[in-house]
C-alpha cells in the first residue's frame, strides 16, 4: 500500500492543518479504551476464571485448579446437547427470520404512503423488552388459560392436541423459542432490508423495465443481487445474536423440559451463576466466544464481506 | 491542549484504579482484639451505619418499616438497601460484596446449605455472643426452626420471615360437586383422581414447566414411606437410603398417581403463579395443589372457594404421621467485618418485637416465632378466613414430630439446579434407575 506522501506525485505538502485529512491513533483512543475495558478485559477475566475454581465470594478468590473445568467441560454431555439446541434456533432463526425481513423489507421500502403506517404498527416488537414479550407469550401458549385453550373450545378438540403441551416436549418449545424471536427480531432485520432496498438506483429498475423484466424478474435479478451486503450484514447480526440468545428461554422454560431447550448461554448461567460454579461456566463462555466468533470469521470469509467490494460498481 | 487534556484523564484513570487497590487492600486489615468470638471489623466501612441488604420484593416492607422504628432511637443508624427480587440474583450480591468494606452488614439467607460456604471462608459472625446478652435472640422462635441455620454447634442465623410448610390445597366446589371429601389416605387420593377424571377435572395442578414443584410430590412421598430422618441422611450424602426398598416405594407410588392421570397430561407446559398452576386451582379447572404456604397469597380467585389439609396418611409407610416438609424460615445473617456489633444486635431484637411481626402477619406469613398463634388470634385487622389459614400452618408446624427443609434448599446451592432437573424427569419418564443415580450425585457433595 503507498502511503499518502507518495500518493502525491509532486510530493508538496498540502495546505490547511497537518494531519487533518488522516486521523490520528488519539482519535480511536474513547473506542480503543471502551471496547478494551468493556470486552477485552472481561474476556481475558473469563478465560483466567475457566482455570479456577471459583464461587463468587468476594472474600475466597479463585483458586487456579489447572485444566479441571476444561477436562469437565469437554466430557460434558449437556455442553454438546446445548451446542445442539444452539445450532438448531440459530438455523430456524435464519430460515425463519431472513425470507420474512427481506420481503417485508423489500415491500416496505416501497413509496406508497399506507405503507408506512403498516410498517411503523409492524416495527412495534422492537420498543418492547424481550422479557416483557417472554412473558406475554408464556401466558399465550399456556395449555389451559391461553391460546391453546381457546383453540381447544372453538375447533372442539380433543384435551390431548397438538396445541395442549407446547411446552412439554423438546421440539414444539424449541419451535415456541423460535417463533418469539421471529417475531420480537425480525422487525430490526425488515428495518436493514428495508434501508438497503431503498438504496438500490431507480435507474436499475427503469432499464431493466425498458428491456421488458417483470417484476418478479427485477426482484430476481436486481433486488436480491444488489441487497448482497445487506443480506451478509443482517445475517451475521442474526446468527451471533441467536449465539448468545439467553432471556426468553430462561423467562419461558428454564432450559427445559429434559434440558431440551437449553442452548450455550443458558447452560453458562445454569451451571455458572446458578449453580455457582463461575470456573465451570467462564469455561462454557469461552466456547461460547470461540464458536460465535468463528462462525462470523467463516460467514465473513465464504460470502467475500470482507473484500468490502460494493454492488454498485458501473451504475 | 489535546494531549494535555487525554493525560489528564488518563490521570484521572490511573488515580481512580490506584485508590481502588489502596482501599482492597487497607480492608484486608483489621483489629484483632475484640470481645466477640470470630469478628473482624473493618474500621474503614461507613461510620455510625450499618447496612441491611433486603430482597427487594413486597415482604420488604416490614423490615423497611422495623429500621425506621429502630432508628428513631438509635445514633448508628440502620441503612436498607434494596437488593434483587429473585433469590438467584440476591445470592450473586451477597455472595460479591460480603467482606467488603461496602458491603452489607445484616443480609438474608434460606437454610444452612447456602450459607455454607460463607461459614467456611470466615465471612459470617457466629451469634451465640450475642445470644448470651440478649437469651430472646434464641428463645422466641421455634426451635425446629431456629437451628436451621445452627452449623458445628454454633448459631448464624436469627429467623425472620414466615414459615412456610407445604401441603394439600384443594378447590371446595370442585370437590362438592365430585361429591368427595377431602383426601385423608394415599388411597382416599388415587380414588379422588379417578372420580375427579371422570368429571373432566384436572386431579391435581402441576407446575411442571418451572420443575421445583414436582419434588414436592418427591418429598411427601419419601416422608410417608421412610420418614424423615432417613430422608435428612440421604440428604446428608447417605447414598444407600435411595436405593433402600422404601425408596422405591416411594418412587413406585408417585408412579402410579402418574399413570393415573392425576397430573393431567400437560403438565409440562404449566407455570407456577397466579395466572398458571394456582389458577387452576382457584378456578376449578384443578381440584387439588400440593403447595407451599405462599399458595394461599398467590391465588388471586376467590379464596372462600379454596381448602387445605394435611398431605394424606401412607398405610404401610414406615414415617411418622403428621411429619412435614417445606421452607423453615428465611434468616437474617450478619457479616464477620461489621463495625457496630452491637448496632446488629439491638437491630436484630426488632425479628422478635411484636410491631414486626404484626408486619408480618398482615403480610399473610406465618411468624417462626412460638407466640405467633397468640398474636394471630390477637390480630383484628385479619379476615376469618386467613386466620384459618394462618393459624391451619402454625397448628401443622406445631404438631409436626418433624419438618424437614425442602430437599432444593438442604443440598448444597451447586446442585440445586440439579436437583430440579431430576425431579422434573421423574415425571416426565418414571425411570426409578436415573432418578435414584441423578438422588445419589445431588447429595453426594453434601459429604
Amino acid at each position: 500500500m503507498p502511503g499518502p506522501r507518495t500518493a502525491e506525485p509532486d510530493g508538496k505538502k498540502r495546505g490547511g492543518l497537518r494531519g487533518a485529512g488522516r486521523p490520528s491513533f488519539v482519535w480511536s483512543l474513547p473506542a480503543v479504551i471502551f471496547f478494551a475495558f468493556f470486552s477485552l478485559v472481561p474476556l481475558a477475566v473469563a478465560v483466567y476464571l475457566s482455570f479456577t475454581d471459583y464461587e463468587g465470594l468476594a472474600i475466597q478468590p479463585p483458586v487456579w485448579n489447572g485444566l479441571t473445568n476444561w477436562k469437565a467441560v469437554l466430557t460434558d454431555p449437556s455442553v454438546g446437547q446445548a451446542i445442539f439446541v444452539t445450532v438448531v434456533l440459530i438455523v430456524l432463526a435464519v430460515v425463519t427470520q431472513v425470507p420474512l425481513s427481506l420481503l417485508i423489507g423489500v415491500w416496505a421500502a416501497g413509496p406508497q404512503r399506507g405503507r408506512a403506517v403498516v410498517v411503523a404498527l409492524y416495527f412495534i416488537p422492537l420498543l418492547m423488552s424481550s422479557a416483557a414479550i417472554t412473558v406475554l407469550f408464556s401466558s399465550l401458549v399456556d395449555p389451559n388459560f391461553g391460546v391453546p385453550a381457546t383453540l381447544r373450545q372453538i375447533f372442539d378438540l380433543p384435551v390431548d392436541n397438538v396445541f395442549s403441551n407446547l411446552l412439554g416436549n423438546q421440539w414444539s418449545a424449541i419451535g415456541v423459542v423460535a417463533f418469539i424471536y421471529l417475531w420480537g427480531a425480525s422487525p430490526l432485520h425488515t428495518l436493514i432490508y428495508q434501508g438497503g432496498a431503498r438504496a438500490i438506483p431507480e435507474v436499475l429498475y427503469q432499464a431493466a423495465a425498458i428491456d421488458g423484466a417483470g417484476r418478479f424478474r427485477q426482484f430476481f435479478n436486481i433486488t436480491l443481487p444488489q441487497l448482497k451486503n445487506t443480506f451478509v450484514t443482517s445475517t451475521i447480526l442474526m446468527v451471533v445474536g441467536t449465539f448468545t440468545s439467553f432471556d426468553i428461554i430462561l423467562l419461558l422454560t428454564s432450559g427445559g423440559p429434559n434440558q431440551g431447550t437449553t442452548n450455550l448461554p443458558y447452560l453458562m448461567y445454569n451451571k455458572g451463576l446458578s449453580a455457582l460454579n463461575y470456573g465451570y461456566g467462564s469455561a462454557i463462555a469461552v466456547i461460547v466466544i470461540v464458536l460465535a466468533m468463528a462462525v462470523s470469521l467463516v460467514m465473513v470469509r465464504v460470502t467475500g464481506y470482507d473484500k468490502m467490494q460494493g454492488t454498485q460498481e458501473g451504475v | 491542549m489535546k494531549n494535555n487534556s487525554i493525560k489528564r484523564v488518563l490521570g484521572v484513570g490511573v488515580s481512580i484504579a490506584v485508590a481502588a487497590t489502596l482501599a482492597a487492600c487497607s480492608s484486608g486489615g483489621g483489629t484483632t482484639s475484640n470481645s466477640l468470638a470470630g469478628w473482624k471489623p473493618d474500621n474503614s466501612r461507613a461510620t455510625n451505619q450499618i447496612h441491611v441488604l433486603v430482597l427487594g420484593d413486597a415482604a420488604a416492607s416490614a423490615e423497611k418499616a422495623a429500621a425506621a422504628r429502630f432508628n428513631k432511637t438509635s445514633k448508628v443508624k440502620v441503612v436498607i438497601d434494596t437488593g434483587s427480587t429473585a433469590g438467584t440474583e440476591y445470592n450473586n450480591t451477597v455472595r460479591s460484596q460480603l467482606g467488603t468494606k461496602t458491603g452489607p452488614d445484616i443480609f438474608m439467607s434460606w437454610g444452612a446449605s447456602g450459607i455454607n460456604p460463607l461459614v467456611k471462608a470466615g465471612g459470617l459472625l457466629p451469634l451465640d455472643d450475642f445470644i448470651k446478652a440478649d437469651p430472646k435472640l434464641k428463645s422466641s422462635f421455634l426451635p425446629s426452626v431456629f437451628n436451621g441455620e445452627v452449623i458445628s454447634g454454633k448459631s448464624y442465623g436469627i429467623p425472620m420471615r414466615g414459615v412456610a410448610p407445604e401441603f394439600l390445597y384443594y378447590n371446595k366446589s370442585v370437590l362438592d360437586t365430585a361429591g368427595l371429601t377431602p383426601p385423608k389416605t394415599w388411597d382416599d387420593l388415587l380414588s379422588d383422581v379417578s372420580t375427579l377424571k371422570a368429571q373432566n377435572v384436572i386431579p391435581i395442578a402441576l407446575a411442571g414447566a418451572d420443575q421445583w414443584p414436582g419434588q414436592i410430590w418427591l418429598q411427601y412421598l419419601y416422608t410417608r414411606e421412610i420418614g424423615n430422618a432417613q430422608v435428612a441422611k440421604g440428604l446428608a450424602g447417605d447414598s444407600s437410603v435411595w436405593t433402600s426398598a422404601g425408596s422405591k416405594k416411594a418412587l413406585a407410588d408417585l408412579t402410579t398417581l402418574i399413570k393415573a392421570g392425576g397430573f393431567g397430561s400437560n403438565f409440562d407446559s404449566v407455570k407456577y403463579g397466579s395466572d398458571g398452576s394456582a389458577a387452576l386451582l382457584g378456578t376449578g379447572k384443578a381440584a387439588f395443589e400440593l403447595m407451599g404456604s405462599w399458595e394461599y397469597a398467590t391465588i388471586s380467585q376467590d379464596k372462600s372457594n379454596i381448602g387445605w389439609t394435611a398431605f394424606p396418611s401412607l398405610n404401610g409407610g414406615a414415617g411418622a404421621a403428621g411429619e412435614i416438609n417445606g421452607n423453615l424460615s428465611n434468616y437474617y445473617n450478619v457479616a464477620a467485618n461489621t463495625r457496630y456489633p452491637n448496632t446488629v444486635r439491638d437491630f436484630l431484637k426488632q425479628l422478635y418485637g411484636t410491631p414486626f411481626l404484626q408486619d408480618q402477619i398482615a403480610l399473610g406469613n406465618t411468624p417462626p416465632t412460638t407466640d405467633a398463634a397468640t398474636l394471630i388470634d390477637a390480630d383484628t385487622k385479619l379476615d376469618p378466613q386467613t386466620k384459618t389459614h394462618l393459624d391451619f400452618v402454625v397448628q401443622l408446624v406445631k404438631d409436626a414430630p418433624s419438618f424437614q427443609l425442602s430437599w432444593d434448599q438442604t443440598i448444597p446451592a451447586a446442585q440445586q439446579n440439579a436437583s430440579h432437573a431430576a425431579s422434573a424427569a421423574f415425571f416426565d419418564n418414571q425411570n426409578v434407575d436415573q432418578f435414584i443415580s441423578a438422588q445419589q450425585s445431588t447429595t453426594a457433595a453434601s459429604n
